[in-house]
C-alpha cells in the first residue's frame, strides 16, 4: 500500500509543473468556446434537473455540479439526498444512478473536446463522440472511487467529527491520484478497463508530476463546500450565479489539465509488462 | 406549554399579524440560566427563573408578584383550575450537586461574583418556608400554590426521587412529571396526592404530553438505553406500549396528540425524522423524513390538516397530518428553536436572532417581522394570550419579550426562498452568463495566444520538465 502512494524512483518527466499544466487547462476551456458556453448551459441544465427532482437548496452546492468524480458524485449524492429525502446510503447510490451516468457522460465529452483542443487546436464533433465513448470508463472508475468514499466513511466516522473531514477529503484525494489519468488513458490509448486503471496509476507515481498534490488541491475546497448546512432557495442571486459559474468553469479547467498532464506523459509511462520485468534486472 | 397538555401549539385567539413589541420583562438574571416557557392565566404571565417564579402583569409587562424558589432547572410550570380558582404548579430542586450559575468562562475577577462561581444551593424561603418546604436534600419537589395568593394549595410539595426538568403537564385534574431517574409521577391537582408513578426506564427531559386519557412520555437515550416513547393509561399510569423495537433513539423530542394520533420527532440510527403513530397501540400510520441530522424536527403545531414541524436549520415544513406528504414549507434560514403558535391566520415562529416571524397559512408568505429593542437575544417558547404572544428571551437580559397587533403597521409579502420565480431565477442566471460569457472567452484568446498552441512548440514543456523536482 505504501509503494502505490510514493513516487516510483527518480527519473526525467516531460510532466511540465502544475501550475503551467492548469493554466493550459483553463486556456482550452475558456479559449473554447464550445466548452466555454458548455460550461454554462450544463450548469443550467443541472440546476433544471435538481428542481425537478425537488432540490430546495442550498444552492451554493451548485459550485461542485461539474465536478469530477468523486467530487461531482458526492454533489449527486447530496442533491438526490435532500431533494427525495433518502437517508440510507443504498437507495441513495440507486436514486443517484442516473446522476452518475450523465456526469461519466458529460466528463468523456469534455475530455474528447479538451484532447482534441490539444492535440489539433480545435474542439469538434469526432473528439466529442470519442469522448462519449468513455464515458462507460469514467462510470467504473466513478463507482469504484466511490468504494473510497464508503471506506473513507467508516474510517472518518471511527476518528470523530473533526479528524473525519480530514478522512473525507484524503479518501477523494487518494480516488482523484489513482484513477484520475484512467478515462482520458482510455481515449488516447483504447486499452481495456484494467490496463487503463494500471496506466492512470503509473502516471499518477511519475518522480516529480506533483499528481498528489493537484489531486489535493482540488479537493479540499470542494469538500468544504459540502457542509454549507443553510441558505435554502431555488433563486440564486447574481452574485451566487458568479461564484456558481466561476467555480464550475474550474472543474471543467481540471478535467482539461488532466487531458494534458496525460499527454505530456503518455510516452514515458512504462507498460505494466516492462515495470514487472524491470526488478528481475 | 404548547396550548395545553397536548401540546398542539394552537391558539387561534392570538393577534393577528403585524405585530410589534409590547414590552419586555428583564429579570435582572446575570448567570447563565434564563427564564422558562411562559403560562399565561389570570391577567399574567408566568415564568420560573432559577431562584424565583415571576408573575408579569400581561398588559404592562411590569413585575406583579415573585415567588423566592428553591435553585432549580427553569422549566415550563403549568396552571390548572381547580375548585378555589387557578392553580399555578411548578418544580424546584437541583439536589446535593447543583450546577452553578455562573458563566464556565466566568473568573472568580470577572463578570460574576466568586460566590456565584461556587455550586451552592441556595436556601428555600417564601412559599416553600417551613414544614411545607420538605427535605432540603430532595433532588426535586412540586409545588402548587393560589395564583391569586401566592399561598400553597396542597399541604406539602410532592418530593420527588430526582432532579425533574421536564417542566409541569396539566390535563383535566392531574399534573404530569417527569424526572431524570426516568419516574414519571401523577399528582392530583387539587389535593396534592400522587396517583401514580411510573419508571419509564430512561430520563424525561421534555415535557409530557396528555390528552384523550393517555399520557405520552418520551425519554432520552442513557448508558445502553435508547431513547423512547411511552405510552402510559392517564388513570392508572399501567404501560398502554413503548416505541422501542428498531428505534434505538439518539434523541427524541416532546409529543403532540390530537384526534387519535401522536406526533413525534425522533433522531437515531436510521435518520431523522417526524412520525406520526396511532394513540391506541402505537403503530405508525405515517414517518416523514427531515436530512437535518441536527436534532428531530419535532412537531411544533398539529390541527386536523397539518403538522408545522421545524427543522433546527431554518426551514418550516407543513406536513398533511393524514398522509404525512409535505404541503408547503418556509425556509426561514436561519438558525430556530422547535417553537412556534399557530393562530388564526399566521404561524408564528421564533428565531435565535431575536426576532419574531409571522408567516401567513393562507398565501405561505411571510407577513411579518419583529424584533425585540436593547440586548439581543434568541426568542423561544411562546405562549398565547389575551391578544398577547409572550416569548421567552435568552441572550444578555434574559427574560419575556411580548407582541401584540401593530395594525397601522404594514404587512409584508416575502415568498419562502424555496418557491422558484421562473422569470427572476433566469433573469439572475443571464444578467451573470452573458458578460461572463463574453469576457471569459475573450481572457481565454488572450492567454491562448500568449502561450501558444500546447504541443507545436515543445519549449513550452521542455522549459518545465522537472521544476518541481
Amino acid at each position: 500500500m505504501s509503494s502505490m502512494f510514493s513516487a516510483r524512483a527518480a527519473g526525467t518527466s516531460n510532466m511540465p509543473r502544475l501550475r503551467t499544466t492548469f493554466l493550459r487547462g483553463m486556456v482550452v476551456t475558456l479559449s473554447t468556446p464550445a466548452i466555454l458556453i458548455g460550461v454554462f448551459v450544463c450548469v443550467f441544465l443541472v440546476w433544471l434537473v435538481a428542481l425537478v427532482v425537488g432540490f430546495q437548496g442550498p444552492s451554493l452546492f451548485m459550485a461542485n455540479a461539474l465536478g469530477m468524480p468523486p467530487i461531482g458524485t458526492t454533489f449527486d449524492l447530496q442533491v438526490i439526498s435532500l431533494s427525495l429525502r433518502v437517508t440510507d446510503p443504498a437507495n441513495s447510490l440507486l436514486a443517484a444512478l442516473p446522476f452518475m451516468v450523465g456526469r461519466a457522460v458529460l466528463v468523456g465529452v469534455v475530455l474528447g473536446m479538451s484532447v482534441g483542443v490539444l492535440d489539433r487546436g480545435r474542439a469538434t464533433a469526432d473528439g466529442a463522440l470519442r469522448g462519449l465513448l468513455v464515458a462507460p470508463m469514467v462510470l467504473i472508475v466513478t463507482l469504484i472511487e466511490l468504494g473510497f468514499l464508503f471506506v473513507g466513511n467508516i474510517v472518518g466516522s471511527l476518528a470523530g467529527a473533526g479528524l473525519g473531514v480530514f478522512v473525507q477529503v484524503g479518501a477523494i484525494a487518494a480516488g482523484l491520484y489513482l484513477l484520475g489519468y484512467a478515462p482520458v488513458a482510455q481515449l488516447r490509448e483504447g486499452r481495456g478497463v484494467l490496463q487503463s486503471l494500471s496506466r492512470s496509476t503509473a502516471a499518477a507515481r511519475i518522480p516529480g508530476s506533483s499528481s498528489l498534490a493537484l489531486a489535493v488541491f482540488y479537493a479540499v475546497p470542494s469538500v468544504f463546500l459540502q457542509f454549507v448546512v443553510s441558505g435554502l432557495g431555488v433563486n440564486p442571486s447574481p452574485q451566487l450565479w458568479a461564484f456558481v459559474l466561476s467555480a464550475n468553469i474550474l472543474h471543467v479547467a481540471v478535467m482539461a489539465t488532466y487531458a494534458y498532464r496525460w499527454m505530456c506523459v503518455e510516452d514515458e509511462i512504462p507498460e505494466p509488462s516492462a515495470r514487472r520485468r524491470e526488478p528481475r534486472r | 406549554m404548547q396550548g395545553g397538555g397536548a401540546h398542539t401549539g394552537v391558539a387561534p385567539d392570538g393577534p393577528a399579524p403585524p405585530l410589534r413589541e409590547a414590552w419586555r420583562f428583564d429579570p435582572a438574571l446575570t448567570g447563565r440560566f434564563g427564564v422558562s416557557p411562559p403560562v399565561i392565566g389570570g391577567g399574567v404571565a408566568v415564568t420560573v427563573g432559577p431562584e424565583a417564579v415571576y408573575g408579569v402583569d400581561l398588559a404592562t409587562g411590569e413585575a406583579a408578584w415573585e415567588i423566592p424558589r428553591e435553585y432549580g432547572p427553569s422549566v415550563t410550570p403549568a396552571l390548572a383550575t381547580v375548585e378555589i380558582g387557578e392553580v399555578l404548579i411548578y418544580t424546584e430542586g437541583y439536589g446535593e450537586d447543583p450546577p452553578s450559575q455562573a458563566y464556565p468562562s466566568a473568573s472568580p475577577t470577572g463578570g460574576q461574583s466568586a460566590a456565584s462561581a461556587t455550586p451552592s444551593p441556595p436556601p428555600s424561603s417564601g412559599a416553600n418556608d417551613g414544614d411545607e418546604t420538605g427535605d432540603a436534600s430532595s433532588p426535586g419537589r412540586v409545588v402548587a400554590v393560589d395564583l391569586q395568593t401566592r399561598e400553597p394549595v396542597w399541604d406539602a410539595p410532592v418530593e420527588l426521587e430526582a432532579v425533574t426538568r421536564s417542566g409541569v403537564t396539566v390535563d383535566e385534574d392531574t399534573a404530569y412529571v417527569g424526572d431524570d431517574g426516568g419516574t414519571v409521577t401523577a399528582i392530583d391537582v387539587a389535593s396534592g396526592e400522587v396517583r401514580w408513578t411510573f419508571d419509564a426506564g430512561g430520563p424525561v427531559e421534555t415535557p409530557i404530553a396528555a390528552a384523550e386519557d393517555t399520557v405520552i412520555v418520551s425519554t432520552q437515550s442513557k448508558d445502553d438505553r435508547s431513547g423512547t416513547f411511552v405510552a402510559l393509561q392517564a388513570t392508572d399510569g399501567a404501560e398502554s406500549w413503548r416505541m422501542e423495537e428498531g428505534v434505538g433513539a439518539f434523541y427524541t423530542s416532546s409529543a403532540a396528540i390530537l384526534d387519535g394520533t401522536v406526533y413525534v420527532g425522533v433522531l437515531d440510527a436510521t435518520g431523522n425524522r417526524l412520525v406520526a403513530l396511532t394513540l391506541n397501540d402505537g403503530a405508525e400510520r405515517w414517518a416523514a423524513v427531515s436530512v437535518s441530522t441536527l436534532a428531530p424536527f419535532g412537531p411544533a403545531a398539529v390541527t386536523s390538516e397539518a403538522v408545522y414541524a421545524i427543522d433546527l436549520s431554518g426551514q418550516l415544513r407543513i406536513i398533511s397530518s393524514g398522509s404525512g406528504e409535505d404541503l408547503w414549507d418556509y425556509a426561514v434560514n436561519m438558525l430556530l428553536p422547535r417553537d412556534g403558535a399557530l393562530t388564526e391566520t399566521a404561524f408564528l415562529v421564533p428565531t435565535a436572532r431575536g426576532s419574531l416571524l409571522a408567516i401567513d397559512t393562507e398565501s405561505h408568505d411571510l407577513v411579518a417581522r419583529s424584533s425585540v429593542a436593547g440586548p439581543q437575544g434568541y426568542l423561544r417558547a411562546l405562549a398565547v394570550g389575551g391578544d398577547m404572544v409572550v416569548a421567552v428571551k435568552g441572550g444578555h437580559h434574559p427574560g419575556l419579550a411580548a407582541f401584540d397587533s401593530d395594525p397601522g403597521a404594514p404587512l409584508l409579502s416575502a415568498p419562502s426562498p424555496t418557491m422558484l420565480v421562473p422569470g427572476e431565477m433566469v433573469a439572475n442566471f443571464a444578467l451573470v452568463a452573458v458578460p461572463f460569457l463574453m469576457v471569459l472567452w475573450l481572457a481565454g484568446r488572450w492567454l491562448r495566444r500568449r502561450i501558444g498552441p500546447a504541443f507545436a512548440d515543445d519549449a513550452v514543456i521542455v522549459d518545465d520538465v522537472g521544476a518541481d523536482e
